[in-house]
């Protein structure tokens, strides 16, 4: 399955507030025990997702539909994608890329000022069922540059 | 991690459903052949390696998620943004 376009299907439109709750069975790659999130934005907040872990409340991520960064991201999904997101359609699907902010966190009122995006392996949420999968993307980097 | 060595057109069966056999040999490469049940992903260790470490370094707090949305939205702002249809 071969998507290129960009998977906002869950936003209302502008104003709308947004939460789903999503398990990703096995959990992250190479984070087994990070099964459980809730998925949130806002109008304040869009085009970015908050994406907080349920099972770790210290464990949380920004993420954003990865072809907000690279409009020509094509997300691939394997066979086993397919069977372990429940064989979706592609109006099912909300894609979202991991950001990892600049380094420079310390103060939360210092803006960053670069970023990057993970696009290796972006979460793949189905979200009528609300299961996901974190996907690997090897012609992608998990390091593509944000702003700044 | 059980340790083991094999020639080449060797193999090694794991949990009965998938084998592993070594292929060819060439000089500090090894060309593997493995079958597997499509449920089973096979990756390369390196890119699961880079995704565990990214998920670990772009972990947020809780207390600073929020804020460090906001202040990175306007890195987002300027880039171009997907059309509305």
């Amino acid at each position: 399955m071969e998507l290129t376009a960009a998977a906002t299907a869950p936003l209302n439109g502008a104003g709308a507030d947004y939460e789903l709750t999503v398990h990703f069975a096995g959990g992250l790659v190479g984070c087994a025990d990070w099964e459980h999130f809730e998925i949130v934005t806002d109008s304040e907040l869009a085009p970015l997702f908050l994406i907080n872990c349920q099972d770790d409340p210290s464990i949380g991520f920004i993420g954003a539909d990865p072809t907000v960064f690279k409009p020509d991201f094509c997300l691939q999904l394997s066979p086993e994608d397919e069977e372990h997101l429940g064989y979706p359609e592609f109006s099912d699907l909300l894609v979202l890329a991991i950001i990892t902010p600049a380094s420079s966190l310390g103060s939360a009122a210092e803006p960053t000022t670069t970023a990057t995006i993970n696009l290796l392996g972006p979460l793949v949420i189905n979200f009528k069922r609300g299961i996901g999968r974190q996907v690997i993307q090897s012609e992608y980097t998990a390091h593509h540059s944000v702003g700044g | 991690m059980l340790v083991l060595t094999r020639r080449i057109d060797e193999g090694l069966n794991i949990g009965g459903e998938i084998s592993v056999r070594i292929l060819a040999i060439d000089g500090d490469r090894v060309k593997l052949g493995v079958i597997a049940p499509r449920t089973v992903s096979i990756l390369r260790d390196e890119l699961c390696q880079q995704v565990r470490n990214e998920n670990t370094a772009a972990a947020i707090p809780a207390g600073q998620r929020a804020a460090v949305a906001r202040s990175l939205k306007s890195l987002v702002l300027p880039a171009a943004e997907p059309d509305a249809s």
